[in-house]
């Protein structure tokens, strides 16, 4: 998969009144288009409600559009979603958990998916948690599994919605490097939901910033890793983003203004 | 050591459970043998005992219990079958849930025991109307059960599995179901307990055995003994069917039904 290709997707979402009856529409995506970049980490950011989730359902097959084309057609096939929330099943040992991931695999036999269980474990640093329960995981393991769980489809696109919002501030940092990690590792294209300006300006190689359906500014991030939040580059990086927030609607459906820069050419 | 505390531990618990019962038992059979009671209404406990001993010896306490729980056992059995499958149904197809959504309402808010006239007429005297007031009695508890279950399904876990690109059936049989489970045995258990208390009324149909037969036939006897051998029979059964219950049922086996992605 070369390029993803989104092309004048619309989005509705039906607004009832008090006695639940359907009073119109509320437009969540409008004339939405973008192109994401093959092995590229590619952040969404924006305000609640301003489509992102949204976007990411659509583009994992939760939510269909009303209209416009997505190119491949069988994008959410091939993607590997980790939410907010780890969604293990409580009931299930991490192991079980994991092999559900395999289950459509039909071409591997039973120790083959195990074998790739117990690789997937080990490279997140979670062999010991193989029979334990979701509930005797702290939230930073979970959410581990929950990542080993979506990496276990190889998806070609990676989706990730708010994935460490949860979690404490030091959690949170060793998920972020485990996530660069994994992707200097195994280059994947991905789409990382986030409300958080350090962890967009810490991962990015590029920043979507978005407001009400639309992308309002289209920052691309060339900085190396490992990054500093305290980094001179990094604040001048989160001041544009949320100068791009606060200025809030767009005018023009999609504002194509890439902002490049390296560490000789700083935001400023 | 350890023994000695676990002993320990069951004795009290044993104690705890057993005093209020052998308290009223005491205090019953004191106020029965000072004569402060009419003991044709309400007999001493050792009355009632001896009564009891009479039936058993003549082997006809053991029948009427024999075909009790029989009855019980078939009327649950098909009693659960019909509302976990029209759960299921409905569950998959809320459209066919509308649509009988008001008959279903009528009859579960008419009482079993006002339907035995109608019953008579449509299936006799015999076993089938019988087992029409078990199986009236104890269904919807397990088919309202059922259905709050399936219906409680976390979204989100239905989600991941769609990612994860299971068709409906893997969600189903995955998520589903396990995720139902708690609340589909809590239906089962509560409508056995409601398919044992129809007992009485199921067997005022013309029966010739069981206890709720017993209890009847009692009555126009004027063995009040007798009545409360067969009320005490039905609670210690009711109790002992309920333990059973608990521990041959299927247990919240949820993680064994991930067993299918090994």
């Amino acid at each position: 998969m070369d390029v993803i290709r989104l092309t004048n997707l619309y989005k509705n979402f039906p607004r009832f009144d008090q006695g639940a009856v359907q009073t119109g529409n509320h437009p969540v995506l409008t004339n939405f288009s973008l192109t994401l970049d093959r092995s590229k980490i590619t952040v969404l950011i924006g305000r609640s409600g301003c489509g992102k989730t949204t976007l990411l359902h659509i583009l994992a097959g939760l939510c269909s559009v009303d209209r416009g084309s997505i190119d491949p057609v069988d994008l959410s096939r091939r993607s590997g979603v980790v939410f907010q929330d780890h969604r293990l099943l409580p009931w299930a040992t991490v192991e079980a958990n994991l092999m559900l991931a395999l289950h459509v695999r039909k071409d591997l036999s039973k120790q083959a998916k195990r074998d790739r269980v117990i690789n997937v474990l080990g490279s997140l640093g979670l062999e010991k948690t193989l029979n334990s329960f979701p509930a005797e995981l702290s939230g930073g393991m979970a959410q581990r599994v929950a990542l080993g769980r979506a990496l276990l489809l190889e998806p070609e696109l990676f989706l990730l919605d708010e994935p460490f919002a949860a979690l404490d501030a030091i959690t949170r940092a060793e998920m972020q490097n485990l996530l660069l990690d994994l992707h200097i590792s195994t280059p994947t294209t991905t789409l990382f939901v986030t409300h958080d300006l350090d962890e967009a300006s810490l991962i990015a190689d590029r920043i979507l910033v978005m407001d009400q359906g639309r992308i309002c500014s289209d920052i691309a991030v060339d900085l190396p890793h490992p990054r500093h939040s305290q980094d001179g580059t990094l604040r001048a990086l989160k001041d544009r983003i949320e100068a791009a927030l606060n200025n809030g609607t767009p005018k023009a459906p999609f504002i194509d203004t890439p902002l490049r820069s390296n560490q000789e050419q700083p935001y400023v | 050591m350890i023994i000695s505390f676990v002993v320990k531990q069951k004795l009290r618990s044993l104690l705890l459970v057993s005093t209020l019962p052998i308290v009223i038992v005491v205090l019953w059979e004191i106020v029965g043998r000072l004569g402060l009671t009419n003991s044709y209404l309400l007999p001493s406990p050792s009355a009632i005992w001896l009564a009891a001993v009479e039936l058993w010896e003549r082997g006809h306490l053991q029948r009427h219990l024999l075909v009790s729980v029989s009855r019980v056992l078939t009327g649950f059995s098909v009693s659960a079958s019909l509302a976990l499958s029209l759960a299921a149904l409905h569950h998959g197809l809320p459209v066919v849930r509308r649509i009988m959504s008001v008959p279903m309402e009528a009859i579960r808010v008419v009482p079993p025991l006002a339907m035995v006239p109608v019953l008579i007429l449509w299936l006799g005297i015999g076993e089938a109307s019988k087992l029409a007031i078990i199986v009236l009695a104890s269904f919807f508890p397990i088919y309202l059960s059922a259905r709050t279950a399936l219906a409680s399904t976390d979204t989100r876990l239905l989600e991941m599995a769609k990612t994860l690109r299971l068709s409906r059936i893997e969600q189903t049989w995955f998520i589903v179901i396990p995720s139902a489970m708690p609340g589909l045995l809590t239906g089962l258990r509560l409508g056995f307990g409601y398919a044992w208390r129809a007992l009485v009324g199921a067997e005022m149909i013309a029966a010739a055995a069981g206890l709720g037969y017993l209890i009847i036939d009692s009555e126009e006897l004027a063995r009040t003994d007798r009545i409360f051998v067969g009320i005490f029979a039905i609670a210690a059964t009711g109790l002992l069917l309920d333990a059973i219950f608990l521990r041959v049922l299927p247990k919240d086996n949820r993680s064994g039904m991930l067993k299918g992605v090994f």
